[in-house]
C-alpha cells in the first residue's frame, strides 16, 4: 500500500469526533457559512414560472420616471448593443443618459450617434477621465428620473429585467435594488465557465438568501436600481473602487432597505482568461477590505455611536468567513501536515472529494432554483471549479488581504484615475 | 421684381455740355475703327432715363424691333435685386450693358462714356454677340423651347452658366447672365440629360422643407427643447468625494464648496480639475455634452432638424462640344423635342449609311415619382444612370444608348426579332441589380427596310 491508499485507510479507520477533528476547516468555515444556506435558500426561495412575467398591468401607466445611466471610459464597441438591449426591455418608459468619461475612442461620438437616432436620449462627455464614481454622480444628477438604473456598458438584460427592478421599488423603504447578473460569455474558456458556476452560486442563489435576511450589502456596478431620494441622502456614490459596495453600505446604514430582484436578470462578459480573472479578484478582495476595515471600521466598534448590530453582522460575517478563512488555509496545510505527515495528501484528496459532492448539490439547487439549464452544461467543469477555488482563489484573496492591509495595495490600482486614488481619503 | 416699361421719364431734357458730346463723337469713331460700323440698336431698360437718353442718343439707336443689338440698362432703384434681370429683361442673345455700373457680373458689360476703356468693352462684348448670334440657326435663334433658349443664350453669350451664392433670393443662388435658379437649374438639368450641358459641383445647401426657402440659419440646439438659448458651463470634478458638477454648484461668492462634503477646493489639480464643458439649456434646464444641430427658415421661421434638413446640391453648368456641334453645324438633325441629340445624330447617320431597318426603345420609369419623392432625384438619377450602364454592357456592340430627358432609347440597327424578344429580358437583368426598382416601361418602335410601322 502506498501513502494514499494507507492515508485513505487511516480515515476509514476514524471515529466521527476524529474525523470533525481533521476536517474543521471545511466544517467551520465552508458548510455552515456557504453550504447549508445555500441549499435551505435553494430550496425554500425557487423562483416560480409566474414571477417571470411582468404584471399585466401596463407598467407605463404607473411606473415613477425613470432613468438609465451608462458610465463608460472607452466603450465604443460595446455602448450601442447595450443601449439597443435596454431599447427592447418590456418596460419602455425611460431615458437613456450616456456619460463618456473621458474617452479617447470614439465613444462619445457611437453616444451622440445613438441620441440622432432616437436610441438615447443625452450625452454628456468630459475630456479627462474621473472615474466611474463622478462619471455616475454626474450622470444621475443631470438624470430627470425618480429612478436611477445604473448600468454597465458591456451588459445585455432579459426582457423584462428593468421592470422587475423598479417593480422592487415600490416598497419606498427600499433605497436601491439590484438585479441577478449572469455571465453572457460563459463558454468563451474554462474560467469564463468557472464563473457561471460561481456567479450562480453567489449572485444567483446568495443574494437570495441575503436578501431574505435583509443582509444585501453590495448592489452590483452591473446593474442596480436607486431611489433618487436615497442617493441624495447619502450624496451620491464616492471615490472608487469598490464604489457599488460602499454606497450599498452607506445606504444601509442611512436606513434604506437593499433588494434584491432575481427576475431582473442582466448578462455581462466576464473575463476569459486566469490572468484577467485574478486581477479582477485582486482588486475587488482589495476594495472590499479598504471599504469594510478603513473606511467604515467604526461600524465593527460597539462603542461607537455609529455602531449598528445588523451592520456589525455583516462586517464580521465577512471579517470571519473571508479573511480569517483565508489566513486560517495556509495555516491549515501546514497544521495537516504537521500532524499527520504522509497522510496529508490522502485527507486533502478526501476533503476535496467532500466538496465536490457539495458542489454538485449546490450546482443542482441553483439550477432547480433559477430555473436555468446550467447543470448538466457545468457538471464536468465541478472537479477543476472545485479544486480552483480552493487552491487558486483563496490565495488570491490572501495576497488581496496582505496587499490591501498592509501597502494598501488598492491605491495603485488603475482602475480609478491616479489624480483620484491619490487624494482618496482612507 | 423689375418690371419694363415702354414709358419715356417726362424731365426737362438738359442740352448734353459740349464735353459728353465731344466723347461721344470720339467713341463712335473709335467704335469704327473696332468694326461697329453703325450705331448699335438698342432697348432701354426698364426706361430710357434722362439724362442718358439724350447723352446716349448720339451713340446708341433706340429701337422697337427685336433685332436689337444690345439692351441698355440704367436702374434707378438702386437697391432691388438683380438675380432676375435676365429673365425680366427677356432679350435673349443681345448684351445687357450696364450705365450705372452696379450691376456688375449681371450685366454683360458696363458702359461709361467718359471712360474710354469701357468703349472698347462694349464694342467687344456686342461684336462678339452679333458674331456669334449670326452663326446661330434661324429656328435657335427664334425657338420658344426654353431649354433650347438657354442654350442658345449660353453659346451667344460665350458665359458659362456659373452658379454663384446669392442672398438676396430665397433660392440663395443665382446664375448671372442667366435666369433666375428657379428657372435656370431645370432647364439646365434636362440639357445634361441630354449630353448638351455639362455639369460641375459648385456647392451643397440646405432647404426648408416646409418653404424650400435656402436662407436658413444654423444653430447648436437643445436636444430636448430645440431651444438655441444655451449656455457653455465648466464641470468641475472634486477628487475627494467624486463630486461631478457644474461650476455653478460649487460657486459660493469667489470660493468653490463642495456641494456634497462642504470642503473648499483651493488646488486645482489637486483637489480638483474641470474635465470637460457642457451647454446648460435655459429654456428647459437640461444639461448636455452634445447639442444638436438645427436649422430656422429665415423666410418662414420653420425649424428643422439638422438630421431631417433637406440638403440640395448646387451645380455650375457649361456647353459640351456636342452642344458647340449642334448649334454651329450647318448639317444639323432635325431637332425633335424631348428626343436626346445624340438619337437624332444617329438615326441621321444610320439613314444615310444602312439600308436595314431599325428599332428604337424608348424606356421611362414608372417608379421615376415615387424613388424622387422618396429618396430624392440624385438616387433616381444614379439608380438611372446604373441601369443604363447595365444595359450598355449587356447589348454591346448590338445597340447604342441615348439617355433623354423624360425617357431613354435604345437604337438597335436591326429589326431582328429575336433580340427585339431579348430586350425585355436584359432589361429585367440590367434592373435586378439595383437597390430600388424603377419599373422601366419598354416601348419599341421599329422601322423596316422598306416600311415603317
Amino acid at each position: 500500500m502506498n501513502d494514499i491508499e494507507l492515508g485513505f485507510a487511516f480515515l476509514a479507520a476514524m471515529s466521527a469526533d476524529s474525523l470533525i477533528a481533521i476536517f474543521w476547516y471545511t466544517l467551520l468555515f465552508e458548510v455552515p457559512r456557504y453550504i447549508l444556506p445555500f441549499v435551505v435558500t435553494g430550496l425554500t426561495l425557487r423562483s416560480r414560472e409566474k414571477d417571470w412575467l411582468p404584471q399585466q398591468q401596463d407598467p407605463a401607466d404607473t411606473a415613477p420616471s425613470v432613468s438609465v445611466i451608462l458610465v463608460g471610459h472607452n466603450e465604443e464597441d460595446a455602448l450601442e448593443a447595450c443601449v439597443r438591449s435596454l431599447k427592447e426591455q418590456s418596460f419602455a418608459n425611460f431615458e437613456i443618459v450616456v456619460v463618456s468619461d473621458g474617452s479617447t475612442d470614439r465613444m462619445s461620438t457611437v453616444a451622440r450617434s445613438l441620441v440622432q437616432r432616437g436610441l438615447a436620449d443625452r450625452v454628456l462627455s468630459t475630456d479627462l477621465r474621473g472615474g466611474k464614481s463622478s462619471g455616475i454622480n454626474l450622470a444621475w444628477r443631470m438624470a430627470a428620473g425618480d429612478i436611477i438604473i445604473n448600468v454597465d456598458c458591456d451588459c445585455s438584460f432579459d426582457r423584462f429585467a428593468i421592470e422587475h427592478l423598479v417593480r422592487a421599488l415600490d416598497d419606498p423603504r427600499v433605497g436601491c435594488v439590484c438585479g441577478d447578473v449572469a455571465p453572457r460569455n460563459a463558454g468563451a474558456s474554462v474560467i469564463a465557465q468557472f464563473q457561471e458556476i460561481e456567479y450562480l452560486q453567489s449572485i444567483s442563489v446568495g443574494k437570495r438568501m441575503s436578501n431574505a435576511i435583509d443582509q444585501v450589502v453590495c448592489a452590483s456596478g452591473a446593474f442596480s436600481a436607486f431611489r433618487r431620494t436615497a442617493l441624495d441622502d447619502v450624496g451620491g456614490f464616492d471615490v472608487g473602487g469598490g464604489e457599488d459596495l460602499d454606497i450599498t453600505l452607506r445606504m444601509r446604514k442611512n436606513g434604506w432597505s437593499i433588494a434584491y430582484a432575481p427576475e431582473a436578470v442582466c448578462y455581462t462578459d466576464v473575463p476569459t482568461t486566469t490572468f484577467q480573472y485574478i486581477r479582477q479578484r485582486l482588486r475587488w478582495e482589495r476594495d472590499a477590505i479598504w471599504i469594510r476595515y478603513r473606511k467604515h471600521a467604526r461600524w465593527l466598534n460597539p462603542l461607537n455611536s455609529s455602531f449598528q448590530p445588523w451592520e456589525a453582522f455583516h462586517q464580521w460575517d465577512f471579517l470571519l468567513f473571508n479573511v480569517v478563512a483565508a489566513f486560517a488555509f495556509p495555516a491549515y496545510l501546514i497544521w495537516l501536515a504537521l500532524q499527520y505527515g504522509s497522510f496529508t495528501p490522502a485527507i486533502l484528496i478526501s476533503m476535496q472529494i467532500g466538496l465536490l459532492v457539495l458542489d454538485v448539490l449546490v450546482l443542482a439547487v441553483g439550477a432547480w432554483t433559477t430555473g436555468r439549464k446550467v447543470f448538466w452544461r457545468n457538471l464536468l467543469y465541478l472537479p477543476g471549479y472545485s479544486i480552483f477555488m480552493t487552491y487558486v482563489m483563496r490565495p488570491v484573496r490572501l495576497l488581496a488581504y496582505v496587499d490591501e492591509w498592509v501597502f494598501s495595495g488598492s491605491h495603485r490600482d488603475n482602475y480609478t484615475p491616479i489624480k483620484v486614488r491619490l487624494e482618496r481619503p482612507w | 421684381m423689375l418690371s419694363p416699361t415702354p414709358t419715356i421719364l417726362e424731365l426737362p431734357a438738359r442740352p448734353a455740355s459740349p464735353g459728353f458730346e465731344d466723347a461721344a463723337a470720339q467713341c463712335m469713331a473709335h467704335w469704327k475703327l473696332l468694326g461697329l460700323t453703325r450705331r448699335p440698336r438698342v432697348h432701354w431698360f426698364p426706361r430710357p432715363i434722362v439724362p442718358y437718353s439724350s447723352l446716349l442718343g448720339s451713340i446708341f439707336e433706340l429701337t422697337d424691333d427685336s433685332d436689337i443689338d444690345a439692351v441698355l440698362f440704367a436702374e434707378e432703384r438702386r437697391h432691388s435685386p438683380l438675380h432676375n434681370l435676365r429673365e425680366v429683361i427677356g432679350a435673349f442673345q443681345a448684351p445687357i450693358i450696364d450705365l450705372n455700373g452696379r450691376a456688375g457680373e449681371f450685366a454683360d458689360v458696363h458702359f461709361d462714356l467718359m471712360n474710354r476703356q469701357t468703349w472698347d468693352q462694349t464694342a467687344k462684348r456686342i461684336l462678339e454677340f452679333s458674331g456669334r448670334r449670326a452663326k446661330l440657326d434661324l429656328a435657335l435663334r427664334a425657338t420658344a423651347e426654353p431649354d433650347m433658349q438657354l442654350l442658345a443664350h449660353a453659346f451667344v453669350s460665350g458665359r458659362k452658366i456659373a452658379a454663384t451664392r446669392y442672398p438676396l433670393a430665397s433660392e440663395a443662388v443665382c446664375y448671372p447672365g442667366y435666369w433666375t435658379a428657379a428657372r435656370t437649374i431645370p432647364a439646365a438639368e434636362k440639357l445634361v440629360r441630354r449630353g448638351l450641358l455639362a455639369k460641375s459641383f459648385f456647392d451643397r445647401i440646405h432647404e426648408c422643407r416646409q418653404c424650400a426657402s435656402r436662407r436658413l440659419t444654423v444653430r447648436e440646439e437643445c436636444p430636448k427643447c430645440r431651444s438655441a438659448d444655451l449656455a457653455d458651463i465648466d464641470l468641475i470634478h472634486h477628487y475627494h468625494c467624486a463630486s461631478l458638477l457644474p461650476e455653478e454648484k460649487f460657486r459660493q461668492g469667489r470660493a468653490l464648496v463642495c456641494p456634497k462634503c462642504q470642503q473648499h477646493l483651493r488646488n486645482y489639480g489637486k483637489d480638483y480639475d474641470k474635465p470637460g464643458r457642457a451647454q446648460f439649456c435655459r429654456h428647459c434646464e437640461e444639461t448636455t455634452s452634445e447639442p444638436a444641430v438645427g436649422f430656422v427658415c429665415l423666410d418662414c421661421d420653420a425649424s428643422t432638424d439638422g438630421e431631417a434638413i433637406k440638403r440640395i446640391d448646387l451645380y455650375s453648368y457649361a456647353l459640351t462640344p456636342q452642344a458647340e456641334a449642334l448649334l454651329t453645324q450647318p448639317q444639323k438633325p432635325p431637332l425633335v423635342p424631348g428626343l436626346p441629340v445624340s438619337l437624332m445624330e444617329e438615326l441621321q447617320r444610320l439613314g444615310q449609311h444602312q439600308d436595314k431597318g431599325m428599332m428604337i426603345a424608348e424606356l421611362k420609369y414608372a417608379a421615376r415619382d415615387t424613388i424622387i419623392g422618396a429618396k430624392g432625384e440624385a438616387m433616381f438619377d444614379r439608380l438611372r444612370r446604373l441601369f443604363l450602364e447595365n444595359m450598355a454592357n449587356y447589348l454591346a456592340e448590338a445597340a447604342s444608348l441615348h439617355p433623354g430627358d423624360i425617357a431613354d432609347y435604345v437604337l438597335l440597327a436591326s429589326t431582328d426579332d429575336k433580340l427585339a424578344a431579348e430586350l425585355s429580358t436584359l432589361i429585367a437583368r440590367s434592373e435586378a441589380a439595383l437597390s430600388e426598382r424603377l419599373e422601366p416601361q419598354l416601348r419599341l418602335a421599329v422601322k423596316s427596310a422598306q416600311a415603317s410601322r
